[in-house]
């Protein structure tokens, strides 16, 4: 991905943002007097903090200041980033490097080394000055681990920042535009920052390489995201961010009426006439054929699941005190109130989640979907690993409780989650010739025709679980 | 070489190129007319393969612009509307960044760029910052970006916009010498002399359609009918009108002049002066009246 022209782009690019006064005072004075400041505040707070916690100078202020250092100057990333691309729109330049031979890839992966670049430098320059600052003035001195953790969480942040500001601004016709829409990357950044001092400051900080983790797999996303859907004739060919209601419902309800195959073109074609008919003979048979990789994910994911709360189950049973009694008739009250819950608050329970879980997961690429269904196959895996502690057979505890509903629920859950996947992972990987948007609208139309062929079998599926399950629950464990 | 055809770009619903064909020979010049949003640009984009076409196809130098971009963008050269240059490096900087980015070996960009500053008066600004060159030099920059690599399409758009006179000649002759070595040549401009003057073929565009394309002697021909003539004579045209009658056709006469049209000067004109010598009229002068591309421009592109 990265060439030597990527290498050209940045070099030019870097130099460019260190010749700017504008740009090069401000990650100046972040980056040398802003740590010099951190120190006073130490010097300032340490006594206070020793009064509470003789050991909170250097396990707790010390790693607080440097990640404040570490981060600040990373935060300035943003300013250079979020013009890589619409500035240069903005001020003609554009053209003539969209007419260079270098590929797509290769132009992003230019823009995003040379909106990376300095600020990491500025962010270890701030390091170095702090940890200087304090050796010399308190003659304390960081430990290694925090100040590793603390370089590894800025990279792996002003990548995330970076990786996020450049996509948006290759998808925005103005400087203003897009850092309105900055904020969708500053705010988790910053509660991410906030989460990662409570941290430090309540003596976890170990967990902060989880986050460190978390974020490398978001950078990775996103940047996989900007080159898949970085398109030189996009940037240039749109002119104004204009959010048309009436056109993007029109879009909506074409995809909706088009057959699944034929939804190639966003801006063409009529949409067909959608159907009942159609919907299960046609359209569901198209869905599925072109989304089982998803539908794989979620199945094996489910099966995980179950198996995971199962194991756990076993290695933490609940203690004997706790538990109940094998007979379960013993419980007539709990095996009547199985029956009180209707089919309708069943139905719509479910509908709920599986909305409430397609929404999420548009925001968290799709993951909100997938840990949605994965913690009730967890628990009902939990629960069949308990009965099995308590000596039921685990199979006839799980054909009794989740079997005769399941059978018709989970399968619904797996195709409506593997297209709620989809809907998140729509803004990762647009078909050719889709924007974002496009790809996002493909992706709800296809999950509400999913949902509509499936809201038959939800109901069924209540229905059974409110006026049979019990009825089996009873039959087959009511008297063991 | 560049051919196209059928080439169509739609923006949505809005159609900003609709079934452009048209072939480009080397050597040749070609100068795109047309009113504000007549799909101009959007042509010499989808041929710079920075936009892709919707439908149709489009060859340059024998490669396709869909299918092998990165080659059709290594061998031709851009000049953009506005010239959008990095205000913040210098002339010299300026082109070897892009000589860079086009591969232009270092050992062959040094004087090659050297060559193209002198001879465009920029020599002596080369370590200035672009942002304080005047706009005729930005022009001359931005064209010499273009050409840094040599290539062998160009595309100008507006080559001469914001120069004086004198610049604006020195970059109209550089373009004649460039068709001169082969090179295919696209001029988008409102500046119809300036068409006029370098451009072997015409193509006029309007609402994305091509609605003429000839050499400009044909489209004169075709669209503002056969060349006109003005014979003044040094006496009276009483009693001479028959022997010009008839053998042209007359638009406009005067008390010692006439104006006619034909269209077979070659033959008729030799015809006319011997009837009109042998009747004993003293003839001043015969020549034909100048008709412009401004005209033929807009007697079919109506007004905006």
């Amino acid at each position: 991905m990265i060439s030597g022209l990527s290498l050209v782009i940045a070099r030019r690019e870097v130099k460019d943002a260190f010749t700017d006064s504008r740009i090069l005072l401000p990650m100046l004075i972040l980056a040398v007097i802003f740590p010099a400041l951190v120190v006073a505040g130490i010097a300032i707070g340490m006594p206070l903090m020793e009064q509470v916690d003789p050991e909170a100078t250097t396990g707790k202020l010390i790693p607080f200041g440097a990640m404040l250092v570490g981060f600040f100057p990373i935060s300035f990333s943003l300013v250079i980033a979020l013009e890589s691309f619409v500035g240069e729109k903005e001020r003609n330049t554009l053209e003539a490097l969209l007419a260079m031979p270098l590929s797509d890839a290769e132009l992003f992966a230019g823009k995003l080394l040379a909106v990376l670049v300095p600020p990491l430098i500025l962010s270890l320059v701030a390091l170095a000055i702090y940890t200087a600052c304090l050796r010399l003035f308190l003659g304390f001195q960081v430990a290694s681990d925090i100040l590793v953790l603390t370089v590894m969480l800025s990279s792996v942040e002003a990548f995330v920042m970076v990786a996020g500001a450049v996509v948006i601004s290759s998808h925005t016709t103005s400087v203003r535009a897009a850092n309105l829409l900055a904020s969708f990357v500053v705010l988790p950044v910053a509660l991410a920052l906030q989460g990662e001092l409570i941290l430090l400051i309540t003596g976890y900080g170990q967990a902060l390489w989880f986050v460190w983790a978390e974020f490398l797999v978001i950078a990775i996303i996103l940047v996989r995201m900007g080159i898949t859907v970085f398109n030189r004739e996009a940037i240039l060919a749109r002119e104004n961010d204009q959010l048309n209601a009436r056109l993007v419902l029109g879009k909506l309800w074409r995809f909706f009426n088009s057959l699944p195959d034929a939804a190639t073109d966003p801006e063409q074609g009529k949409g067909g006439r959608f159907g009942l008919r159609r919907l299960y003979i046609a359209d569901m048979p198209q869905l599925l054929m072109a989304n089982w990789q998803p539908t794989l994910v979620v199945v094996c994911l489910v099966g995980a699941g179950a198996v995971i709360g199962y194991v756990f189950a076993t290695q933490h049973p609940v203690p004997l005190g706790l538990r109940l009694a094998p007979d379960l008739a013993r419980y007539s009250g709990f095996l009547d109130s199985l029956g009180e819950i209707s089919t309708w608050s069943i139905f719509i329970h479910n509908l709920r989640a599986l909305a409430i879980a397609a929404f999420l997961s548009v925001f968290s690429f799709g993951a909100a979907a997938l840990l949605l269904l994965l913690m009730p196959l967890v628990l009902v895996g939990f629960f069949t690993g308990q009965a099995s502690a308590m000596g039921l057979n685990p199979a006839v505890f799980a054909f009794a409780f989740f079997v005769p509903h399941g059978i018709i629920e989970l399968p619904v859950a797996v195709l409506v989650s593997a297209f709620s996947l989809r809907l998140g992972m729509s803004l990762m990987s647009p078909p050719k010739g889709f924007t974002f948007g496009d790809s996002l609208l493909l992706a709800i139309a296809n999950w509400v025709k999913v949902m509509i062929a499936l809201l038959p079998f939800l109901l069924v599926a209540a229905f059974v679980e409110a006026e049979v399950t019990p009825l089996v629950v009873r039959w087959l464990l009511g008297s063991q | 070489m560049i051919e196209t055809w059928n080439l169509t770009k739609r923006f949505g619903s809005f159609g900003a190129v609709n079934g452009l064909s048209i072939r480009v020979e080397p050597g040749q010049i070609l100068a795109l007319l047309g009113p504000n949003g007549a799909g101009k640009t959007t042509t010499t984009r989808m041929l710079s393969a920075i936009l892709m076409p919707t439908y149709g196809k489009a060859i340059v130098c024998g490669y396709n612009v869909v299918e092998e971009a990165r080659a059709v963008r290594s061998i031709m050269g851009l000049l953009t509307e506005v010239p959008g240059l990095y205000t913040r490096m210098n002339g010299l900087d300026y082109l070897e960044f892009f000589g860079r980015l086009q591969g232009v070996h270092p050992k062959v960009m040094k004087p090659r760029i050297e060559g193209l500053l002198v001879r465009f008066g920029l020599w002596e600004h080369r370590h200035r910052l672009i942002g304080t060159y005047s706009k005729g030099m930005r022009q001359k920059l931005a064209l010499l970006r273009a050409i840094v690599h040599d290539p062998r399409v160009l595309y100008l758009d507006e080559p001469t916009s914001a120069m004086d006179p004198y610049s604006a000649k020195l970059v109209r002759d550089f373009i004649s010498d460039l068709r001169r070595d082969d090179r295919t040549i696209v001029i988008c401009t409102h500046n119809l002399a300036e068409a006029e003057m370098l451009a072997d073929r015409i193509a006029i565009i309007n609402r994305g359609r091509i609605i003429a394309e000839g050499a400009i002697d044909d489209l004169k021909r075709r669209l503002l009918g056969p060349p006109r003539y003005k014979l003044n004579l040094a006496t009276p045209l009483i009693g001479l009108l028959t022997a010009v009658d008839g053998t042209v056709r007359l638009e406009e006469t005067g008390d010692t002049w006439v104006c006619y049209s034909t269209p077979n000067p070659e033959a008729t004109n030799p015809a006319l002066l011997r009837r009109l010598v042998e009747a004993g009229a003293a003839v001043e002068s015969l020549s034909q009246m100048p008709r412009s591309l401004e005209e033929v421009y807009l007697s079919i592109v109506e007004e905006p």
